[in-house]
């Protein structure tokens, strides 16, 4: 068994039957990644990559490029994420190596997405989409409601006014119709509210603050007290099915929703409805016209035997050709700023439907990235708040008293981790 | 010299599977023991450096542990529970009628299927919308008039115990069903029909005929005969399934907590098994995480040697 072991561990992939040389690739299985991956195999002959969706999530990942058999290039969907890969020192530091391919991540990338490939000044990755979440609305539901298209910048009051004009319900009055789905994803919120997990010297948390207070609130409002999104159970229901395109998407598809917060890269999922009519709004703000940036960075693991292959594909991913992949495929938008001028996305020949992408690329102009501690990990910041907000969601605890219980265990834990950095 | 002649071949055949217990067993167990007495956390900017007991006294003062440790004891409620009903239908199926042997297949048909597989399906009755189970609870209430609130199971915190959600202790206000009734609801499904009814069926398989036969002539009803010629004989078997249900339950919630409801909602279904993965390989506290596994060893080792030393005497004296 052992020896068996020591086999596997010593066998890397092999070139394919072409003579092309393999390059494993750690990412999500949204079904534009072989778009993606076809536009680099196309660019250069020599390599085949092979995208690998059962294994992501940072502790995978991490575990296996310490046993030496990671993959060669790691998606990197947070700033979490990338403190997690860096920290635990599996992934190359490109700093010196990317401007000699030509690219210089922090002039000719979106901000919004940098989070994800720079981590303490240094780079680590090449940004290779970008997410803002907007606010999509089914036109021809708020025509039959006679209400005209809301245009930004706007507020949460305002958006949670429309959405209960647009909330249907039946005669028992069950929801047919949400006014809004939204994931309960707190960063989206905390952005436009302008509060902070930390304070600027990552040393203290600062979630008892009142606009991170009102953030929360305003989540917890939408479902409990204007009653158009739905509550946690609800939410349970949209989850049931899991996948790909799966829980919001699925029922905004089906138009059990009127409006819904989400991204350019629903459009993977959406455009395979029929008979939808689409418009685009921009994310409600709460003061601030600041926006959560998400969306995916290309990493290299620090031991890759293709090294050459993985920097071309990392070279790849600046290049027109793939920008304009992403733009069509909709998988987000462009990282590279200026492939969002362009075409491909603006005036898109393919979509000639789809005439909202300047709101994309507005809201990517004001997109932020994810905020980190330099003391703390993802993870744990993640697991601390999602707890507080699972009673949140839940209605059984109010905002208040979350956002301070997190912030008593987010400082615990920051408190721990810089004694045992010492 | 015989001796030694025959000592080699056995040596040659315990060899591969000696060195399989080494490598993947022995060595990492050691590794583990080790690790748990330093700060290892995957972090290259953290040197790791010997800790001491620090992080088993951390761990066993963490109010986290504490709750999760209620929550897999909790779980282990289920046990008995399961126990019973694989005795009821080994029971059962013992007797000698036509199609045992499908209704056997089919009981055990949860052991071989896919544990994921199953988890999924379980999610899918316990939607609180369009769930078969509360679907069916709706149309109960409404042909009685009940007008009973379904619970919303894998989405609250409620539970039969009035259990608090962030600290041991008691609060009225979580008096429900919810995730955690779920989980051991479909705990106690997969349990009645799989190992342990085996277990049970190849006990009743040892139960002399002549002995209940006897006590039949005797004038035995059927509670008798199984109380005092059936029972005493499934005693060592009954001893084994307590033991393995207890071992099995301190370990267990893993599967369930990471594939319905990832430990929530907030962190109801969090049992130590999961907070050790979480520990380890979410927040890579590798050293932390090996001291917690190492208390979770000690509670196991614990429960065990109770069980064997009130247990055994009374599983064996027939």
């Amino acid at each position: 068994m052992a020896l068996l072991s020591l086999t596997v561990w010593r066998v890397q992939p092999g070139p394919d039957t072409d003579g092309r040389r393999v390059l494993v690739w750690v990412s999500d299985d949204n079904p534009t990644r072989q778009g993606q991956l076809g536009v680099f195999e196309r660019t250069d002959r020599r390599y085949k990559v092979v995208l690998d969706p059962d294994n992501t999530g940072t502790e995978k990942v991490v575990v296996q490029c310490l046993a030496g058999v990671g993959p060669d290039l790691i998606d990197s969907y947070t700033a979490f994420d990338l403190a997690a890969y860096v920290q635990s020192g599996v992934v190359e530091d490109l700093t010196d190596v990317l401007p000699r391919l030509g690219i210089d991540v922090k002039s000719q990338t979106f901000p919004g997405i940098q989070g994800a490939a720079i981590y303490n000044g240094r780079v680590y990755g090449v940004p290779a989409d970008l997410s803002v979440d907007g606010i999509w609305v089914h036109r021809d539901i708020l025509r039959r409601a006679g209400i005209s298209e809301p245009r930004g910048p706007w507020s949460w009051e305002k958006l949670a006014q429309l959405a209960q004009k647009l909330t249907v319900r039946d005669p028992a009055g069950r929801v047919v119709q949400y006014g809004l789905l939204f994931d309960w994803n707190w960063k989206v919120f905390f952005c436009t509210y302008g509060a902070h997990v930390f304070s600027l010297d990552g040393k203290t948390c600062i979630l008892d603050r009142p606009e991170a207070i009102r953030a929360i609130s305003m989540m917890h409002d939408l479902a409990y007290k204007y009653k158009v999104a739905p509550t946690s159970v609800e939410q349970a229901s949209m989850s049931a099915t899991g996948g790909w395109g799966s829980g919001s998407i699925a029922w905004f598809g089906s138009k059990r929703g009127a409006m819904a917060l989400g991204g350019r890269w629903w459009l993977a999922s959406l455009r395979d409805y029929s008979g939808l009519d689409l418009g685009v709004v921009e994310c409600p703000n709460g003061g601030y016209r600041r926006f959560f940036g998400y969306g995916r960075s290309t990493l290299i693991n620090k031991h890759s035997k293709n090294r050459d292959g993985a920097l071309a594909f990392l070279q790849c991913l600046s290049t027109p050709a793939y920008n304009r992949e992403v733009n069509t495929d909709a998988d987000g938008i462009c990282a590279f700023r200026k492939f969002a001028y362009d075409g491909s996305l603006l005036d898109d020949p393919t979509h000639p439907a789809e005439h909202d992408n300047d709101v994309w690329v507005d809201l990517a102009e004001h997109a932020v990235p994810d905020e980190t501690s330099p003391y703390l990990d993802g993870a744990t910041v993640n697991r601390l708040i999602q707890k507080q907000l699972e009673l949140v969601e839940a209605d059984e605890k109010d905002p208040a008293s979350a956002m301070r219980d997190a912030k008593r265990d987010i400082d615990a834990a920051l408190v721990s981790a810089i004694t045992e950095s010492r | 010299m015989k001796k030694r002649r025959e000592l080699l071949p056995a040596l040659g055949f315990l060899a591969p599977n000696m060195a399989g217990f080494l490598v993947f067993t022995a060595g990492p167990v050691l590794f583990s023991l080790v690790a748990s007495l330093t700060n290892w956390n995957l972090k290259q900017n953290v040197p790791i450096r010997a800790v001491g007991l620090r992080n088993y006294t951390e761990a066993i003062a963490d109010p986290a542990f504490r709750v999760d440790f209620v929550n897999t004891l909790y779980f282990m409620l289920a046990a008995p529970l399961a126990i019973v009903g694989a005795l009821f239908v080994a029971i059962l199926l013992h007797r000698r009628l036509r199609g045992v042997t499908f209704f056997r297949t089919l009981l055990y048909l949860p052991s071989f299927t896919s544990g994921v597989a199953i988890m999924i399906l379980w999610k899918q009755l316990y939607n609180p919308d369009f769930g078969a189970i509360n679907v069916a609870l709706r149309h109960v209430s409404d042909f009685l008039h009940a007008g009973w609130q379904t619970p919303n199971w894998l989405s609250s915190t409620h539970n039969l115990a009035g259990l608090k959600v962030e600290t041991v202790g008691l609060d009225k206000k979580q008096f429900g069903l919810g995730a955690r009734e779920a989980i051991i609801f479909m705990g106690i499904w997969g349990a009645i029909g799989g190992n342990n009814m085996l277990l049970y069926l190849a006990a009743l398989t040892g139960v002399p005929d002549e002995l209940t036969e006897a006590a039949q002539l005797d004038g035995a009803g059927r509670w008798s005969c199984f109380r005092f010629v059936t029972w005493p004989h499934l005693a060592p078997t009954t001893f084994f399934i307590i033991v393995m249900s207890i071992i099995g339950g301190l370990q267990g919630g893993f599967e369930q907590a990471r594939v319905m409801t990832g430990g929530g909602p907030a962190g109801t279904t969090t049992t130590l098994a999961y907070h050790i993965y979480s520990l380890a390989f979410e927040q890579f506290r590798m050293g932390y995480a090996s001291a917690v596994a190492w208390v979770l060893f000690a509670l196991v080792l614990g429960a065990t040697l109770v069980n064997w030393r009130f247990g055994s005497r009374a599983a064996f004296e027939i």
